[in-house]
């Protein structure tokens, strides 16, 4: 059977069948044009933008500058197994960050991004009832999502070696519903989590040349505690029965790993930057399983590639940057033989919003599939489209031309 | 700067318009292996359960909505009699002095119930009651009764029943009483109800040879049964007939009406019941249970080990609780029917009445009789107690309290239903539990 929802029925805040696992689909999305260089850019250099994926960066925010970026997002994902085919499409926040430099070496930012998702609706699943050979349908759902709020330093050491620590308060509330009925009877199960916890991490750059720089991210493991309130009602007899009214409990944390990152970004015949990176992600050490399978440790690579024409044109069309990017992403789940494995393909531009300013509305594509169709398991296909606003601001500046 | 401006002010308008938390429909069937639940629901049908039968002391049958006379023999119950006490009220007091007696008679009318075997013939005496039909409680049981004059018999109807055609009857009934009311009534010594009770108290009507036949339903409304003085009268030309007409007296609180109804019993232990807290477990009578409307039998269920549904392990919750259980297939014959439904009542430790068992809605619940095919086996009462069974588990408020079973308006009817109880070793009643657990603690 297929089943196409249509646009307005399925907005709102939905996201991956997987999203069910941990505290949902971790978001890959960042800020400005990183979006569409694969999420790359742990070794990029940028004086005009903000650049999430190193707090290193934050050293070059030029003195007099503040710098802005909003964003949002629209996917249009696809989920498929044996059985089914379903669409949706929906719009999410994407960021919001502003940074600024502290004093001639320094710099600092502010950045609130979504750190995972969880919207996921399974129906129809089949449980044996005990003690007969019957069956019964329940239904789970999740709704739900933590957000990042990371408060980013970066200072110059020397000028060619920058360091970065970053403090990540990660908070969220996730939402999960277990519902069935059985004859004349109903049960519905909702358990609202409130999750919190801080992640601490550190970046540096390096300028090995003028035009190559080296960077590296650690982000240290965290445990996130878990606060929930579980509603139980059932319908017995027609009539509706309080089970667990506001039942409070410590659930068990979840876990975080520690994340590695290395990259290098390097600019060639003036015109166009290369970066690479590679991020692993401790899983396994977390000792955490789910009912599909084990936490395994994860490998990210992305390579991204970007094209703008140097210097000050006069002609606009000059002026607009193209980047392009890949990334494969290894997953943290192993399923039986199978990992969890997606990958993403991304492209953009950049528009100039002045010919003086240095501000850019940054518009990307990205198409990615993440699992595969198994015996349980789901293939997802999704396109997203977002948009970054991308703004610098020179304080002192401006006022002279005005 | 006025473009950047708007450009946000535009943005963080289409976010806030965008990220509501609408939630998600879905209807992608995510597949068994997907992932586990935190719900785990099981069956069983091994909780104890209680049945046994319970003779309710006695239950009013002044308000009975019929006339029920007539007796059968049954194997279980013994001679079951049916006879119904009433008091009469003529429609007037005004004959004219050159009234003429002629003769009196009464009709009855079929109103359709009946059980046992309606073939034979059908008797019925009519005797005058010595005392009123006045109760010496507040009301008139089915284990009441009236003195009647045992050597004078009024009439007697002998006929052979249609019950179905709701056919009526009528006899003459003897002179001297008829020409006795209607020269009281004449001569003006009979004004009013109470001087008309003081000389005629009431009537019964007895099934006078207890043999097995059938016990029969009149209907009980306005100018059914009707007590009727025929006399003439001279007009200018012609003698012209007329009637004087006594109905069943409806004055006062309480109807001056009652059904008695006995039995001599062949089930010795049915014999042996003294008060209605007292309960014959269904190993006690061949692990059956009996139901009888007219003699007060019901069938009780209790759930003494309810509360060991927490020996499971985690939190768990009752979903559904049904009852199950067969009719004694030997028992019962098609003379000796089922009934269709069996009404269900809450009682307490003592067995006495609560209240009728109803659902959450307040719809009355009955066990409603299954009858898949003609085979026994595969008839059988159903009931949903899940409510019930849920107060019981979860409150103290019912400990020990019980169900009985009674046919529906049981107060109008000899119905009779044997039933297997719970140690059968054929059809055992059973109870069956749909217990969900929501919790590992």
């Amino acid at each position: 059977m297929i089943y196409f929802s249509t646009f307005s029925q399925s907005e709102g805040l939905t996201n991956s069948p997987y999203s069910l696992y941990g505290l949902g689909t971790i978001n890959q999305t960042t800020l400005g044009r990183y979006n569409s260089m694969g999420y790359t850019g742990i070794g990029q250099k940028s004086t005009t933008d903000i650049n999430n994926l190193n707090a290193a960066n934050f050293a070059l925010i030029q003195k007099g500058t503040f710098l802005y970026d909003v964003g949002l997002r629209g996917n249009y994902n696809t989920y498929e197994n044996y059985n089914d085919l379903e669409s949706k499409a929906y719009f999410n926040f994407s960021n919001l960050a502003f940074a600024f430099p502290l004093g001639n070496k320094g710099g600092m930012g502010i950045t609130l991004l979504p750190y995972t998702d969880v919207g996921y609706t399974l129906i129809g699943k089949q449980n044996n009832i005990e003690g007969s050979t019957d069956t019964y349908e329940s239904n789970v759902d999740g709704l739900g999502g933590l957000t990042d709020f990371k408060l980013n330093f970066g200072y110059a050491l020397l000028p060619s070696l920058r360091l970065g620590v970053s403090a990540s308060l990660l908070f969220g509330n996730i939402e999960q519903t277990e519902s069935f009925s059985l004859e004349s009877s109903a049960f519905t199960q909702e358990k609202s989590t409130n999750y919190s916890g801080f992640k601490i991490g550190t970046g540096l750059q390096w300028d090995i040349t003028k035009n190559t720089t080296l960077g590296s991210t650690i982000n240290f493991p965290v445990n996130l505690n878990g606060n929930q309130i579980t509603n139980t009602i059932k319908i017995v007899d027609n009539a509706e029965v309080a089970v667990q009214e506001d039942e409070k409990s410590k659930v068990n944390g979840f876990t975080l790993p520690m994340e590695l990152g290395l990259g290098i970004s390097t600019v060639f015949k003036n015109n166009w930057t290369l970066n690479v990176d590679y991020k692993k992600n401790y899983w396994e050490q977390t000792n955490q399983s789910e009912f599909l399978g084990s936490y395994i440790d994860q490998d990210v690579f992305g390579v991204g590639l970007a094209y703008k024409k140097e210097g000050r044109n006069l002609n606009y069309g000059q002026r607009i940057a193209f980047r392009t990017g890949y990334t494969y992403d290894t997953g943290n789940l192993r399923v039986g033989g199978n990992s969890i494995n997606g990958q993403q393909f991304t492209f953009g531009i950049g528009l100039p919003t002045s010919y003086r300013s240095g501000s850019m509305v940054n518009l990307s594509y990205a198409y990615g599939t993440r699992g595969k169709i198994d015996n349980s398991l789901i293939k997802e296909n999704y396109h997203m489209l977002t948009l970054n606003l991308s703004l610098l601001d020179n304080w002192f500046l401006r006022r002279k031309i005005n | 700067m006025r473009f950047i401006t708007s450009c946000i002010v535009l943005l963080t308008a289409i976010l806030i318009s965008c990220s509501s938390d609408s939630y998600n429909s879905s209807d992608f069937v995510a597949g068994e292996g997907f992932t586990n639940s935190n719900l785990k629901v099981i069956t069983f049908d091994t909780l104890t359960l209680k049945t046994s039968t319970v003779k309710l002391d006695s239950f009013v049958t002044g308000d009975a909505s019929r006339i029920l006379v007539g007796s059968y023999t049954d194997p279980i119950f013994g001679t079951v009699t049916a006879s119904s006490y009433f008091e009469l009220e003529p429609e007037s007091y005004i004959l004219d002095h050159d009234a003429v007696y002629d003769s009196i008679t009464i009709s009855l009318k079929l109103d359709g119930y009946f059980y046992n075997d309606t073939t034979l013939t059908q008797k019925i005496e009519i005797r005058e009651l010595l005392e009123s039909v006045v109760p010496t409680e507040d009301y008139f049981y089915n284990t009441s009764s009236i003195a009647y004059s045992s050597n004078q018999i009024l009439g007697t109807l002998s006929f052979t029943p249609r019950p179905l055609q709701k056919d009526s009857i009528s006899t003459r009934l003897n002179d001297s009483l008829g020409l006795n009311l209607f020269e009281r009534i004449k001569e003006k010594s009979i004004t009013d109800q109470a001087g008309f009770r003081d000389y005629f108290k009431g009537m019964v009507l007895l099934a006078p040879e207890q043999d097995n036949s059938c016990i029969l339903g009149y209907a009980k409304d306005a100018g059914a049964l009707t007590v009727q003085l025929h006399y003439t009268q001279e007009d200018e030309d012609n003698t012209v007939t007329y009637t004087l007409d006594f109905n069943l007296s409806a004055y006062g609180s309480t109807t001056p009406f009652f059904n008695a109804i006995t039995s001599t019993y062949n089930l010795e232990s049915l014999t042996a019941i003294t008060s209605q807290e007292q309960e014959v477990v269904d190993s006690i009578t061949e692990n059956k249970t009996f139901v009888h409307s007219g003699l007060g039998l019901a069938t009780k269920f209790s759930l003494p080990t309810i509360k060991s549904l927490d020996d499971i392990e985690g939190s768990g919750s009752l979903l559904s609780a049904n009852l199950k259980f067969y009719p004694s297939a030997q028992d019962h014959t098609n003379n000796l029917p089922l009934n269709d439904s069996l009404s269900v009542y809450l009682v307490d430790r003592k067995n006495v009445i609560l209240n009728q068992l109803t659902s959450a809605s307040s719809s009355a619940i009955y066990a409603v009789l299954n009858k898949v095919d003609s085979e026994f086996n595969n008839t059988y009462y159903e009931a949903d107690i899940s409510t019930f069974a849920d107060l019981l588990y979860t409150t103290t408020d019912y400990t020990d309290y019980g169900l009985l079973f009674l046919p529906p308006n049981n107060n109008s009817t000899v119905d009779r239903n044997i039933l297997t109880g719970s140690n059968a070793l054929v059809n055992p009643a059973k109870i069956t539990i749909n217990y969900t657990i929501y919790q590992n603690d």
